[in-house]
């Protein structure tokens, strides 16, 4: 119970760290060149990805360290597909959209030169 | 089932996903140097990104224990984005730092910044162009449009003539206003002052309604004795009724007097207005009496006025009589003198018949000697009362 509990609360944290960095990258965004702007924006879609499938991870884990956040959102039967969701679906769109930031960085360099 | 299936391959293809973006960029890292990536400032966000494969990494280990696995994986998901958001927050600081920098340079007249030159060559340089033409062209238009600013002139200041005649009427029309303005406005102070008056009137209402409700529940326990009361009443009434039979007789009898003493009343009333008859004519009279005496107090201002002129008109005659008693004491002069002639006249006369008596002796003693005719003796008669008339008539003027 206790390594479970850890585990929610180091999602909690990450989740948390996600939202600060997705914040501070929109800051540090005003202050990038123009030719870079279509990389930072697929970074932060990527952002959102992750800290989404974050969301949906801490979900399923309150069920088993909170049980009743769950039923008082009424999210109780929605466990297995939240998983799925994020397994699925969040985690590769993620996974896309980093390659493609780095893909239109490398455009946006050759574009500078 | 599918869905069961499908999450194993996903996951492998997130971790290879980022493993190909993480190779890439350190690839392109290598290649270009990391001095050649700081057009990108947040180049180091892109280096974190080639680690972002390692906790999905560590959850696809087949060897690893699930817990342990799940374990490693968040820790490592924690660790990655801790130092991105550390990374970035730095990134921020320094950047702000960077931008607070040059913007107090800027604001700095003394110090000759790059950016401003090169702001200056940028930015100002196209748009001074840009300004430049547009003047030229604004210059051509201008001269132009003051062709066709003479005649515009000539209508406006036509209209102008017009305006100023319109802004004279709106003048009086603003003299107007503002004077019905006033009166609006002690209307207005009227009203507010007949709104506190009712309002006042209102809450004295509702005191007296208060008041009445009380009266109302007083009135209710006064009804409810009324009640006791007027069972009591009908009793008293029964016996009042017996003894109004035996009044009746009595008021018959009373009716009788009174119709006696309505005809002495008719009789009265005749002579009433017999005698208001009476006094009207006496108030005629006075009426008629008050005009006479205004008349007369008139007529006496007349006859004052008249006594006035009597008094001068007999100072006048005074004077008059003054010069007439002159004229009398000369005309006396005269009638003495006359009446000297008068007595030599008579004297004349005396001595003329004494000559007829001498002569109608004469005449009878002829008559009686020769017989004259009676004819001729009236004749001489009437000679001889004439002449006596004549004494008479002579006497008298020298009597006057």
């Amino acid at each position: 119970m206790a390594a479970t509990e850890t585990l929610f609360w180091m999602n909690v944290g990450a989740f948390v760290c996600i939202l600060l960095s997705f914040v501070y990258f929109v800051k540090v965004r005003d202050y990038e060149k123009s030719t870079f702007e279509n990389s930072i924006n697929v970074f932060l879609y990527g952002l959102l990805f992750v800290a989404l499938a974050e969301l949906c991870t801490i979900l399923v884990m309150s069920e088993t360290v909170y049980p009743s956040l769950l039923g008082a959102l009424g999210l109780a039967s929605y466990t297995t597909h939240l998983t799925m969701v994020a397994t699925i679906g969040l985690l590769p769109l993620f996974a896309v959209c980093m390659l493609l930031s780095v893909v239109f960085a490398r455009d946006a360099f050759e574009l500078i030169e | 089932m599918i869905l069961e299936i499908l999450a194993p391959i996903q996951t492998y293809l997130t971790v290879l996903l980022l493993f190909i973006a993480g190779l890439l960029w350190l690839l392109f890292r290598n290649k270009r140097g990391e001095s050649n990536l700081k057009p990108l400032h947040s180049n180091r966000a892109y280096i974190i990104l080639s680690f972002l494969m390692l906790p999905f990494l560590a959850g696809t280990f087949s060897f690893l224990s699930e817990d342990i696995a799940l374990l490693a994986q968040t820790f490592l998901l924690l660790l990655v984005f801790l130092s991105l958001f550390i990374v970035l927050f730095k990134i921020h600081q320094k950047l702000e730092a960077e931008r607070y920098k040059d913007l107090s340079d800027l604001m700095k007249p003394a110090k000759k910044h790059p950016i401003r030159y090169e702001f200056a060559r940028t930015m100002i340089l196209p748009e001074l162009q840009k300004l430049h033409t547009r003047e030229t062209d604004v210059r051509k238009k201008e001269r132009q449009s003051s062709r066709k600013n003479v005649a515009a002139l000539r209508k406006i200041k036509n209209k102008e003539k017009i305006l100023e005649k319109n802004t004279a009427d709106y003048e009086a029309s603003k003299k107007l206003l503002t004077k019905q303005r006033a009166t609006f406005t002690e209307k207005q102070e009227a009203l507010t002052k007949k709104e506190t008056l009712i309002s006042r009137r209102e809450a004295t209402t509702k005191r007296q309604e208060q008041t009445q409700e009380k009266k109302q529940t007083s009135l209710e326990q006064l009804g409810k004795k009324h009640n006791q009361t007027q069972q009591d009443l009908n009793a008293r009434e029964k016996s009042i009724s017996y003894q109004e039979r035996s009044f009746l007789q009595r008021t018959k009898d009373v009716s009788r007097k009174e119709d006696s003493i309505e005809s002495r009343l008719s009789k009265i009333r005749s002579q009433e207005s017999k005698t208001r008859e009476t006094l009207d004519e006496a108030e005629l009279l006075r009426k008629k009496y008050l005009k006479d005496k205004r008349e007369m107090s008139y007529k006496k201002g007349t006859i004052t006025t008249l006594e006035s002129s009597v008094t001068t008109k007999e100072q006048k005659l005074e004077k008059a009589l003054g010069s007439t008693a002159k004229k009398m004491h000369q005309l006396k002069e005269r009638e003495a003198l006359l009446d000297k002639r008068e007595q030599r006249l008579n004297n004349h006369e005396r001595h003329i018949a004494q000559k007829n008596r001498k002569v109608s002796r004469i005449e009878v003693q002829l008559q009686k000697k020769f017989g004259i005719n009676a004819l001729e003796d009236d004749d001489i008669g009437e000679i001889l009362s004439e002449s006596k008339t004549k004494k008479i008539v002579r006497r008298k003027h020298g009597r006057n």
